[in-house]
C-alpha cells in the first residue's frame, strides 16, 4: 500500500517511536505480572506475593505514566493532532489502565489477606485486560493507520 | 466525531470512578462516632472499613515553649521536673526516692518490604521533629535527685549510655535490671551511686532485630521479687510480615530472676507496655496498643490484668472474639481460645505508660486507680489519646470512666509533646515522661506542692 502523503524518512520518528515502545512495556509487563503474584498469593497465603504485587504496580504506573506523559507530546508533534482522532481509544485505554492500576495500588496497601481477596486480584485482572484491549487498538493503529511506519521512498 | 469522542471519554471516566466509588463506598462514615462509647469494658465496636487512602494525621512536634505546660484540673498543679533530655520514655523511682529517666530512640535499620512501609516511615520522621542537624545523643538513663523533696530537681546524672533502646526498667536488691531492644541486662547497683561502671551481665535475650518494629520493651518484678516480666510488641500491624515473624513477640514473657529461664507468659497482646503490679491485689497489668487499618473506631486500645497462660487474639482476633480478615490462613481455633481484655480505653490512643496511685499524694480522688500515658493517634482524622487519663479502681479492677488528667500536650493540629510512660515520686506525686517534648512533667496536689508520702 503506497502512502497518500509523503512520509518522513527521519530516523529521530523511529527512535522516538522506540522509546515510547520500550517505556510502555514496563506497565505491560509488570501489570501481567502482579496479576501473576497477586494468584499466587491467593493460592498460596504467602506475603512475599503482596509484596511482589505492590512493587510491580509502583513500577509499572511510574513507569506508565511517563510513557503516557512521552506518548502526549510526541505523536501530536510527529505526526499532528490529527493522528489524536485515530488516537483517541488508546489514550482512553491507556487512562483507565493506569487508573486501574493506581487504585489497585492503593487497595494494595492493606495489611494481608484483603490487599487482595477480592478486590486486588479483581483490579488486577481488569488491569490486565484493559491493557489488552488498549493494545490491541494500538496495533490496529499501526495496521489501519500506518502510525509509526516508516516508508522507504 | 468530536461529539462521540467526548461521550465515549465520559463513559470511560463515568465507568471507573464508579468503580473507585465502590472500592472506597464502605469507608468510614461516623464522624459523629461517640469516642466514649469505647472507654471501659465493652466498648462499641463499630464494622471494619477500609479506607482506599489509610488515615494518616500525626502531629507536627514544636516542643514547649518557655512557660508552657501541660493543663492539669483543679486541685492538682504542674510543674517541670526536667527538660533537656532526648526523648524520654520511662521514669521509675527508686526506693531512696531518686528517679530515672529512660531516653531512646527506635533501632535503626528496619527492613522495609512495601513502597508504603516507605512512605509511612518517611511520613512518621517528619512528625518525629527535630529537623535538620546532628540529632542529640539518646539511648541513655539519667538519674534525677530531689535532695530536699520540694519536688524540684537539685542533681542529675547520665547513669548509663550507649544502650540499645532502651525502655524498661526495674531495681531489685542491689541490681538494676534494663530492657533493652534485644535483651534484659542486669546492672549491679546500689540506690545511691550516681555512676555505673560495672558492665552488665545478659539475665535473658528478648525477641529483638532485624525488624523489631514494636521494640519497646517494658520490664516489672514480680511482688515476691522471684521474677522478671517483659513485654515484646508484635513485628507488624497484624502479621502481614508473616506469622514468622511473630515468634516470642505479641507477648508478655516470665523470666527467673536467679536463672534467667524465660517462659511465655500470655500472648496474643499486640503492643503491651506499662507493665505494673496492682499494690493490693498482686496481678499484673499491662496497657496495649491494639491494630490500625481498620477504620478511625477500630480497634480499642486497652488496659488489662494479664492472666497466665492467656491468649488475648492478635493477629487473628480483636476484643475477644471479633476476626481480623486480614490474617490468613484464618485460625478459628485461636479465636475461640481468645480472651477478651478488661478495659478499653478508645482506638489509636496509643497508651505506653501506667502506674498505680495507691500511696500517692494527690487529692483524693486520684489515689484508687491507675494513670494512664496516652502517646497519641496517627491512624484516625481527629486526634485521639495525647494526654494523661486517670482510671477510679475499685477492689483491684476499673471502676468508672477515665477522665482526663493531664491535657494540653496538643496545640491545634500540633505537638507540644507526647506523653509515654509515667510514675509516682518519692513525693506522692505523678511524674509523666514526654518524648516527643524531652521533658519529664511533675503534677502534684495544688495545696501541697510537696507533700511526703510516709
Amino acid at each position: 500500500m503506497p502512502p497518500s502523503v509523503s512520509s518522513s524518512t527521519s530516523t529521530a520518528a523511529i527512535a522516538g517511536h522506540t522509546i515510547h515502545r520500550l517505556l510502555a512495556s514496563f506497565p505491560i509487563a509488570c501489570f501481567t505480572l502482579a496479576l501473576a503474584t497477586d494468584i499466587a498469593y491467593w493460592r498460596t497465603s504467602n506475603l512475599m506475593w503482596l509484596e511482589f504485587s505492590a512493587w510491580l504496580l509502583l513500577a509499572g504506573i511510574t513507569v506508565g505514566v511517563a510513557a503516557a506523559l512521552y506518548g502526549a507530546v510526541y505523536f501530536p508533534v510527529r505526526f499532528g493532532f490529527r493522528a489524536v482522532r485515530f488516537a483517541w481509544p488508546s489514550i482512553v485505554g491507556t487512562l483507565i489502565v493506569l487508573l486501574l492500576a493506581l487504585v489497585n495500588n492503593l487497595v494494595h496497601t492493606a495489611d494481608g489477606w484483603t490487599a487482595v481477596v477480592p478486590w486486588g486480584l479483581t483490579l488486577s485482572a481488569l488491569t490486565v485486560l484493559a491493557m489488552l484491549v488498549t493494545v490491541w487498538f494500538g496495533t490496529s493503529l499501526v495496521h489501519d493507520h500506518r502510525v509509526g511506519v516508516r516508508y522507504y521512498d | 466525531m468530536t461529539d462521540r469522542f467526548h461521550l465515549n471519554r465520559i463513559s470511560a471516566v463515568l465507568g471507573t470512578s464508579l468503580l473507585a466509588f465502590a472500592l472506597v463506598g464502605c469507608s468510614d462514615s461516623g464522624s459523629d462516632f461517640d469516642v466514649l462509647s469505647q472507654i471501659g469494658p465493652d466498648p462499641v465496636l463499630p464494622e471494619p472499613s477500609t479506607e482506599l487512602l489509610p488515615d494518616l494525621k500525626v502531629a507536627e512536634v514544636v516542643g514547649w515553649k518557655e512557660g508552657q505546660a501541660p493543663t492539669v484540673p483543679q486541685g492538682l498543679t504542674v510543674s517541670l521536673y526536667a527538660k533537656d533530655l532526648v526523648s524520654p520514655r520511662m521514669v521509675r523511682t527508686l526506693p531512696n526516692g531518686d528517679v530515672l529517666v529512660v531516653q531512646s530512640r527506635a533501632p535503626e535499620g528496619k527492613p522495609l518490604p512495601r513502597p508504603k512501609d516507605v512512605i509511612r516511615e518517611w511520613i512518621m520522621a517528619m512528625a518525629k521533629g527535630g529537623g535538620g542537624g546532628p540529632q542529640k545523643e539518646s539511648n541513655l538513663i539519667t538519674l534525677l535527685r530531689d535532695t530536699n523533696r520540694d519536688g524540684k530537681v537539685d542533681e542529675r546524672h547520665d547513669l548509663l549510655k550507649g544502650l540499645n533502646s532502651p525502655f524498661g526498667i526495674v531495681w531489685h536488691d542491689g541490681t538494676l535490671y534494663v530492657a533493652a531492644a534485644d535483651a534484659i541486662l542486669a546492672y549491679p547497683y546500689q540506690p545511691g551511686q550516681t555512676s555505673i561502671t560495672a558492665p552488665p551481665k545478659e539475665v535473658a535475650p528478648l525477641p529483638g532485630g532485624p525488624i523489631n518494629h514494636h521494640w519497646t520493651k517494658d520490664l516489672a518484678i514480680s511482688p515476691d521479687g522471684r521474677f522478671l516480666y517483659a513485654s515484646v510488641g508484635s513485628n507488624s500491624n497484624a502479621a502481614e510480615r508473616g506469622i514468622e515473624a511473630e515468634k516470642g513477640r505479641a507477648a508478655i514473657w516470665q523470666v527467673d530472676r536467679a536463672t534467667g529461664a524465660s517462659k511465655l507468659f500470655a500472648s496474643g497482646l499486640r503492643n503491651p507496655n506499662g507493665l505494673t503490679f496492682h499494690p493490693e491485689t498482686g496481678v499484673l497489668w499491662t496497657v496495649v496498643n491494639e491494630r490500625d487499618e481498620l477504620g478511625p473506631n477500630l480497634v480499642p486500645d486497652y488496659m488489662t490484668s494479664v492472666q497466665e497462660g492467656a491468649f488475648y487474639g492478635w493477629p487473628w482476633s480483636y476484643f475477644g472474639n471479633h476476626v481480623d480478615e486480614r490474617v490468613h490462613p484464618p485460625r478459628p481455633d485461636m479465636v475461640q481460645k481468645a480472651i477478651k481484655p478488661d478495659y478499653a480505653l478508645s482506638s489509636h490512643v496509643a497508651a505506653l505508660g501506667l502506674t498505680f496511685s495507691m500511696n500517692s499524694a494527690l487529692p483524693e480522688q486520684y489515689r484508687r486507680g491507675a494513670f494512664i500515658g496516652e502517646h497519641g493517634s496517627w491512624n484516625r482524622h481527629a486526634f485521639n489519646g495525647y494526654k494523661v487519663v486517670y482510671v477510679p479502681f475499685e477492689n483491684g479492677k476499673p471502676s468508672g470512666k477515665a477522665q482526663d488528667v493531664v491535657t494540653g500536650f496538643l496545640d491545634g493540629d500540633q505537638a507540644r509533646g507526647r506523653p509515654v510512660g509515667v510514675a509516682i515520686d518519692g513525693t506522692g506525686a505523678l511524674l509523666i515522661a514526654d518524648d516527643a517534648g524531652n521533658a519529664v512533667w511533675r503534677v502534684a496536689a495544688a495545696n501541697a506542692a510537696a507533700q511526703p508520702s510516709q
